[in-house]
């Protein structure tokens, strides 16, 4: 093996190296180290970090204030324990959220615990079953400093119908 | 010449090796566990429990330091928020939106003196548009109307059409309410909170 063959065969294997070290690196920082969303569709009570308001092609855009999801309805069967209904905090809001779920009659069929922007669930675990009816329903965003005092900011009411078959 | 072309491609092989692991190890998820390309789609508009709209309110109310008038005569400070239609994911019907106090049963609003045992409570005026001192008493505020329904002050509707639209609100306080009182006893921190209330309804026929 002449002098300028010896050089090209350890050029290549150096690459062949570092080559497989990159593609290790990229595999293992992909499946170990890498920040995945929690992802709750389909899992009743599981908080999503990566919740969003469901029409990824519109973000809202930044305002000042504070973004309140609202409803038109919701449907569930009588006697389900848990609804499909999104609730959660807006990606851009900088402030938490306490969510509950309640019928106009003051029932409350689920509260929440902080959601921290960005955060929310689509399947909601219920308190209580309910028979076959409409009955007029609200998730109340009460809204909270993010520091440790959490104090009280303005609140908001999204009314809903909610439909039970 | 020869050893750099070899070099070369094994460069380009190298960095597209990389890439394509890249990208299947992304999309390698539980979701689709064999590592199939999954091609998904949204057909939009907001179905049952979905969000059908997203309303900006603002964060607090927050009148800043507030001054005693030094005589008995009106002294108003004002503060002026907007109420966004920010996302609106339906086709037919309208947003209203309603305010009140929720801490009030008069149907009035208030900011209250924190932390005391005793708190002073100040009350101030809603009015559903762009005020100040010079067009102030043209227009009655919406909590002296009378108009209050089970959530409040109806402040403003917005259309399936009218996504971007902004409601104008001004709070007005009159600090001739602090005339007179001892301040050792009223100085501090107030908070007070509003609450907005909305529903989505779809009139008749539509």
């Amino acid at each position: 093996m002449n002098k300028s063959k010896k050089k090209l065969l350890i050029i290549i294997i150096v690459i062949l190296i570092i080559a497989a070290l990159v593609v290790g690196g990229v595999v293992v920082y992909k499946n170990f180290f890498a920040e995945q969303p929690s992802v709750s569709d389909g899992v009743v009570g599981k908080i999503s970090s990566d919740w969003d308001v469901g029409n990824k092609d519109k973000t809202p855009p930044q305002s000042a204030g504070t973004q309140i999801p609202g409803y038109s309805t919701a449907e569930m069967k009588a006697g389900d324990t848990s609804l499909h209904i999104s609730i959660g905090n807006p990606k851009s809001n900088e402030c938490g959220f306490y969510a509950t779920l309640k019928l106009d009659d003051g029932t409350i069929l689920y509260k929440s615990e902080l959601l921290e922007p960005g955060c929310g669930l689509t399947e909601v675990p219920l308190s209580e079953t309910l028979e076959k009816g409409e009955y007029t329903a609200m998730v109340f965003y009460e809204c909270v400093t993010l520091d440790e005092n959490h104090t009280p900011l303005n609140s908001a009411e999204s009314e809903f119908t909610l439909i039970v078959k | 010449m020869k050893t750099k072309k070899i070099i070369a491609a094994l460069l380009a092989g190298v960095l597209g090796t990389t890439a394509v692991v890249s990208a299947s190890a992304a999309t390698l998820t539980n979701e689709n566990p064999d590592g199939s390309t999954e091609i998904t789609a949204r057909i939009e508009g907001a179905g049952p429990g979905d969000v059908s709209y997203v309303i900006t309110i603002p964060d607090k109310v927050d009148f800043g330091t507030l001054t005693q008038p030094e005589t008995e005569t009106d002294s108003y400070k004002y503060i002026g928020f907007i109420v966004v239609a920010t996302q609106l994911n339906f086709e037919k019907g309208a947003v209203s939106v309603y305010v009140k106090d929720s801490a009030a049963a008069d149907g009035q609003f208030y900011i209250k003196q924190k932390d005391v045992e005793n708190p002073f409570t100040i009350s101030y005026d809603a009015f559903e548009r762009v005020v100040d001192d010079t067009n102030r008493e043209e227009f009655i505020p919406m909590n002296q109307s009378g108009d209050i329904g089970e959530y409040g002050y109806h402040l403003c509707s917005f259309a399936a059409s009218a996504e971007g639209s902004k409601q104008d609100v001004t709070l007005a306080l009159n600090q001739k309410q602090l005339y007179a009182q001892n301040l050792d006893e009223i100085a501090g921190d107030y908070s007070g909170t509003m609450t907005f209330h909305s529903d989505l309804t779809t009139l008749s026929g539509e």
